[in-house]
């Protein structure tokens, strides 16, 4: 990975460059925050090592120009400083720096802060490769608008709700559902494997036609089946694998693609479910108009114990007022999106 | 060499911090050694002028840049009579500082006379 150091004196520069190469890093460097910043701006660099007091531009300063823009992935910023500035790191967090060093360092500090700065960073871009993979399949299905987005938040509410349930205390925790919110896109990744005469045809779907459609359950619970065989350490990949799989199944077995009954489908698949199907209710697509969100609670509760798990239906019965809401934050964020630019890739950090 | 002469050059240059800080590759010590001379020499003259002419804002911050190349060259005595004049400079006590700078300088001159001395420098890292 790529470093970004800067300091003004070039002994310290010197031992600082000399570290990051001897703990592998690539590094380049510069003198003061505005050589810093030039260099920043050509996109070349997320993790940044700065001094504190330079001249010209000093190292809080660099922090703020970095945060006053939008960049293409997040900056990770460690300040270095000395010690009659550890008073002020509370200005340097203002800033917005991420962590800080005490100078003269220890090497050894050195690489474990950098090593915190990577994990947080290679997190940043898992998410920002899940969610862009998921958009690259929904771009091919141009009615759907936000419906990632406003879906992955209602499996949020979901599955926040439910792990306070004492029946699910032992399977829901929050590292669960923020893997649901990371994941929950990717349910319709298999629909790239679907004919567009198919996808696309803006009528109703022959029987054949919908027994083609239906194949992108399995189409994307095998592509991430692979996936997950090859990273079994990566739970993403598992839980993205079952609700891929499993989003369409009924809680009565009559679903597809393997007719699954009751908990044989996993939770993961009965909650997106709920979600998926509440958001195509009340959005608009080619074949027919919104549904009001009265209308799709009717709908929905209507499913309990046949479509839907009805724990989850209570969950969503429970949050109902969070679901309008959802509902209602996307809608205005796609006018003033249409009032500006074609929408950009809405990005998911955790940071 | 002898044990009072290895406490004293212990404030002078603390060779176990250098090496921790070069990651034991003693060349590279060798390297920031002679490019902590040059660029001092170059750094104590830039002081020098800026108290001449009673610029407190410069020497805070030209005694901050010695301070930190001292502490990164493990030269603590340095260090610290670095530290003294930014400190001065900082709080504007003006008549303190000449003192304080002969200090640096007569440390400066016992670190260059150090230095050179260091061709048990392999053997004291071993
Ligand atoms: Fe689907
Ligand atoms: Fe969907």
């Amino acid at each position: 990975m790529r470093v970004l150091a800067v300091e003004d004196d070039c002994v310290s520069a010197e031992i600082l460059e000399n570290s990051l190469k001897h703990f592998g890093f690539e590094v380049t460097t510069a003198k003061n925050g505005r050589e810093a910043f030039e260099l920043i701006r050509t996109g070349r660099y997320r993790l940044v090592v700065s001094d504190w007091e330079m001249p010209e531009m000093n190292g809080v300063e660099l922090c703020r120009q970095i945060r006053q823009r939008q960049w293409s992935s997040y900056i990770y910023v460690i300040l270095v400083t000395s010690h009659n500035e550890v008073g002020s790191v509370v200005e340097g967090l203002n800033a917005g720096a991420d962590d800080f060093l005490a100078k003269p360092f220890q090497p050894e500090e050195l690489r474990v802060r950098l090593r915190t700065g990577e994990r947080i960073l290679s997190l940043e871009s898992r998410d920002v490769v899940i969610f862009a993979l998921a958009k690259l399949a929904e771009s091919r299905d141009p009615e759907t608008g936000a419906h990632l987005e406003r879906m992955r938040e209602y499996c949020r509410i979901l599955g926040e709700e439910l792990s306070r349930w004492d029946k699910f205390r032992h399977d829901v925790d929050g590292q669960y559902v923020q893997l649901l919110y990371l994941t929950s896109p990717l349910h319709d990744i298999g629909k790239v494997g679907i004919p567009d005469r198919v996808l696309l045809k803006p009528g109703r779907l022959t029987p054949e036609e919908f027994e083609i459609m239906k194949q992108h359950a399995v189409i994307g619970g095998s592509t991430l089946d692979a996936a997950a065989r090859a990273y079994p350490e990566a739970q993403f990949l598992t839980m993205a694998r079952e609700i891929a799989l499993t989003h369409h199944e009924r809680y009565d077995g009559t679903g597809y693609p393997r007719s699954l009954h009751g908990e044989e489908i996993p939770l993961c698949g009965r909650i997106t479910a709920v979600a998926d199907v509440y958001d195509a209710l009340t959005t608009r697509r080619v074949y027919k108009p919104a549904i009001s969100h009265e209308t799709a609670r009717e709908m929905i509760i209507e499913g309990r114990g046949t479509q839907f798990d009805p724990d989850v239906i209570e969950a969503f019965l429970r949050h109902e007022e969070d679901f309008v809401e959802v509902g209602r934050r996307f809608d205005e964020q796609a006018v003033l999106q249409s009032e500006k630019q074609p929408p950009a890739l809405v990005h998911s950090v955790g940071v | 060499m002898k044990q009072e002469d290895q406490a004293q050059a212990a404030t002078v240059l603390d060779i176990e911090d250098l090496m921790t800080r070069c990651l034991g590759n003693i060349e590279f010590a060798g390297r920031v050694l002679a490019k902590f001379q040059e660029s001092g020499d170059e750094h104590l003259a830039e002081l020098e002028q800026a108290v001449a002419s009673q610029d407190t804002e410069a020497v805070a911050q030209l005694a901050h840049r010695l301070k930190g190349a001292s502490a990164n060259a493990a030269a603590p005595g340095l260090c610290a009579r670095a530290a003294e004049i930014e400190s001065a400079a900082r709080q504007r006590s003006l008549r303190e500082i000449p003192a304080r700078l002969e200090n640096l300088r007569h440390e400066w001159s016992r670190f260059a006379a150090e230095v050179p001395r260091l061709d048990w420098f392999p053997e004291a890292t071993a």
